[in-house]
């Protein structure tokens, strides 16, 4: 079971908070000379708000288990990607507002001719919108996600050290002893933290090597991968989780894929994964032979039956291969042998596409499990539910008092986004509704 | 639920320190 996070959301927020402003308050407190115009100090003041988080950044995506705990590491990376646009906003806002209300300043595009500080500002500015370009439109770009990944953390840490460096000889503000130190510390937390996300994460994974053991293939061209620990004690994670899978790649190299478990989560020492081949990596899993080394960074995530202890029930909601995150908690649930009430609704494309078909079957004996398969385009002698799942289709087989129960999602995002008005619509409070946000580049 | 609550905690960051910004230069020009 999950247990309760030692700090909570609120204290992590709140110190979120302190870090971002801190640069802020300091600025407003501190020493400083005289102003010099009223957009000269705002400009000042938005270059400020916006390094300062941008500064943060790294903080966010560094995969901190206990600080994701409380909210899920997808949300994170959510709130990473919408702090960056209000922060390079603001940056932006900086650039433009001294370019129109002080011209005079700017000098030549040449970085020979310019001021050092001004290359530096003028390189951070292009770097960061660079990052922000290639995020929200890398698949667009045509970009594949590794070598997206590895430009990602290399422009962005380039386009803090240059701002870093723009701060540092833009003059008077940094003058003061107190506010160098400052951003000297800020740039040294984001090295501290490029080492302990590309080294120290990477040599824990190497020294907890993980066996292929069996690779076999399931229908809708899905493969099972069992995973062994070798020489540690393997990994203990909530039904629903999610790990990041290296193969066939050094932990060294970044090489690692976000995949649900599939198996129960009642044995560590042997876990499953249920991969679909539908894209250059995931098409490589049947190549993979038992005896190889695999390596595993998590569990992470909040999509857990185990985080609703109390509940009377629980409705599952599957798309394709999202069934694999609710197949963990169904084979969880079945061997703590739980009582209580469950629905699964399973949306496929034809009856030979319903990945785990029989074990479900299995399952209904084990479980107070009912099962409603959907197929999008179903054979002739079909006599169950087909089309798509609706919000009559899901009123025709919830259980009475639908707004006790906790719903869990997983599926194609156009399924998952056209669920929630029909859940809201009958009657489930939003906060019962569950899903996690993947794919945000 | 989460992302909106991730969106209320972003709005905050985002309004807090605009205004922080606003604050400074006000104060430098009084």
């Amino acid at each position: 079971m999950t247990r309760k996070p030692p700090v909570p959301a609120i204290g992590w927020i709140l110190l979120y908070l302190m870090l971002i402003t801190t640069p802020m308050i300091m600025l407003i407190a501190g020493p400083m000379p005289s102003g010099r115009g009223l957009w000269w100090d705002f400009s000042v003041g938005l270059g400020f708000a916006g390094i300062a988080m941008l500064g943060l950044q790294l903080i966010l995506t560094a995969r901190f288990r206990r600080a994701s705990a409380p909210f899920g590491i997808d949300i994170l990376y959510y709130f990473h990607r919408l702090t960056a646009l209000i922060a390079f906003t603001f940056l932006l806002g900086h650039y433009l507002i001294l370019k129109l209300s002080h011209p005079e300043l700017f000098a030549s595009l040449n970085p020979l001719e310019a001021p050092f500080r001004q290359t530096a500002g003028r390189l951070a500015l292009l770097l960061f919108g660079v990052v922000i370009v290639t995020s929200l439109w890398r698949k667009r770009l045509g970009i594949g996600y590794d070598q997206w990944r590895m430009a990602h953390a290399t422009l962005a840490t380039t386009a803090f050290l240059a701002a870093v460096a723009h701060i540092e000889t833009a003059g008077d503000i940094t003058d003061q002893p107190l506010m160098r130190w400052l951003w000297i510390g800020y740039a040294l937390l984001w090295i501290s933290l490029i080492a302990y996300v590309r080294l120290l994460k990477p040599l824990s994974m190497l020294r907890h090597p993980w066996r292929v053991i069996e690779v076999r293939p399931e229908r809708c061209e899905a493969w099972t991968i069992t995973l062994a620990p070798e020489g540690h004690a393997g990994l203990r994670f909530a039904p629903g989780q999610f790990a990041w899978l290296t193969l066939r790649s050094s932990p060294f190299a970044m090489h690692e894929h976000p995949f649900s478990f599939a198996s129960s989560a009642t044995d560590a020492s042997r876990i499953e994964f249920t991969i679909k081949a539908l894209g250059d990596f995931t098409r490589t899993i049947e190549s993979i032979q038992p005896g190889e080394t695999a390596y595993l960074e998590g569990p992470y995530g909040v999509f857990s039956v185990d985080r609703y202890p109390r509940s009377p029930g629980f409705v599952f909601i599957a798309g394709g291969v999202g069934i694999v995150p609710i197949m963990s908690m169904l084979r969880t649930l079945a061997d703590r042998k739980d009582p209580r009430k469950l629905l699964l609704v399973y949306a496929n494309n034809c009856w030979d596409d319903v990945i785990f078909r029989e074990e479900l079957d299995g399952l209904r004996e084990r479980l107070e499990l009912d099962i409603v398969h959907v197929l999008a385009e179903p054979h002739s002698e079909w006599k169950g539910e087909q089309g798509y799942v609706t919000r009559d289709l899901l009123a025709r087989h919830l259980p009475a008092a639908p707004e006790n129960l906790e719903y869990f999602l997983c599926g194609p995002r156009p399924m998952t986004d056209a669920m929630q008005p029909c859940l809201l619509g009958l009657g489930v409070p939003l906060s019962h509704i569950h899903y996690d946000r993947f794919e945000l580049v | 639920m989460r992302e909106l609550w991730v969106r209320i905690v972003a709005l905050i960051s985002g309004t807090l320190m605009f205004l922080l910004a606003v604050a400074f230069a006000l104060l430098q020009n009084p």
